[in-house]
């Protein structure tokens, strides 16, 4: 093959490098910057190397700030991905209903972050809220259900709100996938007689593997990034038992003011992101390939 | 029978989804006293003055 003489089209692809450059490379290598120094004041640097990275990949608040965050980020995935099919599966398939199902779906996904965290406070409050007067009336529980005082009613809060908050993308994104599939599958399984669980595990589920990939991944990553909802809602507590992953960034950051620690902790997180996102993706991907054989 | 009780489940669905966002509305319909003084499913006397105030107050 020739090789072009003229190499100017490279200047086309500057501006989107320096875009790139700007949005994510120059701030990544500012924390980077920040992870290797100890800041004591406005020009006063003292290079450490990796002490901060060692100081906090032995800190027992991020392990348990991991374990909690991996406990919760599963949870919402095993809630969320089979609410969302069931959803998607009970919806209308013609006529006004689908336009209705779609605009009370889409309700919880247009609400500011911190907005859902303002909601829930108020709906599960004790005294005033609907959930925390409904529980309390039914007289069902041992003491009285308040966020702000017990773990495990914070977590209930926590996974119910985040379950409120995202399982409709599952549900919409699924509902795209059964929409999809052509009704030439569905005669066909009527021919040979296959009962509606055949129809589900051998064609709805199958063709489904697309939107339930970005489905999974979309919800993973962003239920490990969780920061928002909770920091209005619990805002960590009650103690620590809901400081996940980024809310413990944050203290660390801007109320302890530890500069070094938490660049250093940021570029830990994000590895630990972008590991597992690779790992969903490579899964997901490899099953697919299994299956055309 | 069992497109009725898919739809059942679904409307279920949707009040769980509709509660909060209900609620919220509920809340800013109220005045202050009200709300935290007596427990009710919806305004007794709604007043739109919460409404007027976050659009006059200047602080």
């Amino acid at each position: 093959m020739e090789k072009w003489q003229n190499n100017k089209a490279w200047f086309l692809v500057l501006p989107a490098f320096v875009i790139v450059a700007f949005s994510a490379f120059i701030p990544l290598m500012t924390v980077v910057n920040y992870s290797i120094q100890d800041i004591f004041g406005p020009g006063e640097a003292i290079y450490v190397g990796t002490e901060w990275f060692e100081e906090m990949l032995s800190n027992y608040r991020l392990h348990d700030a991991l374990w909690r965050q991996f406990l919760f980020s599963g949870l919402v995935l095993l809630i969320e991905i089979p609410l969302g099919i069931l959803i998607a599966l009970a919806m209308p398939k013609r006529g006004w209903g689908v336009s209705a199902c779609l605009v009370i779906l889409a309700m919880p996904l247009v609400i500011p972050w911190n907005v859902i965290g303002t909601i829930w406070i108020i709906f599960t409050r004790p005294d005033i809220g609907l959930f925390g007067v409904g529980i309390n009336s039914l007289n069902i529980l041992s003491d009285t259900f308040d966020h702000t005082a017990r773990p495990l009613y914070a977590w209930i809060t926590v996974l119910v709100m985040e379950v409120w908050h995202w399982t409709p993308l599952v549900a919409l994104l699924c509902y795209a996938g059964l929409r999809a599939i052509p009704e030439a599958y569905y005669q066909a399984a009527r021919i040979d007689g296959a009962s509606s669980w055949a129809t589900f595990f051998y064609i709805q589920l199958p063709k489904m593997r697309g939107v339930l990939t970005i489905a999974v991944l979309l919800r993973w990553m962003d239920s490990f990034l969780i920061y928002s909802e909770i920091f209005t809602l619990t805002g960590g507590g009650p103690g620590n038992t809901t400081t996940f992953l980024s809310i413990y960034l944050v203290k660390l950051a801007t109320m302890q003011f530890d500069l070094g620690p938490a660049a250093a902790f940021s570029l830990i997180f994000f590895v630990i992101v972008l590991f597992f996102s690779f790992l969903f993706y490579q899964a997901l991907l490899n099953g697919e390939k299994g299956e055309k054989i | 029978m069992k497109i009725q009780k898919r739809t059942i489940a679904l409307c279920i669905y949707f009040g769980f989804l509709i509660l909060p966002i209900y609620w919220m509305l509920n809340m800013s319909l109220r005045t202050n006293a009200d709300i935290l003084g007596n427990f009710a499913l919806y305004p007794a006397d709604m007043t739109f003055h919460n409404y007027v105030h976050i659009f006059t107050d200047h602080t």
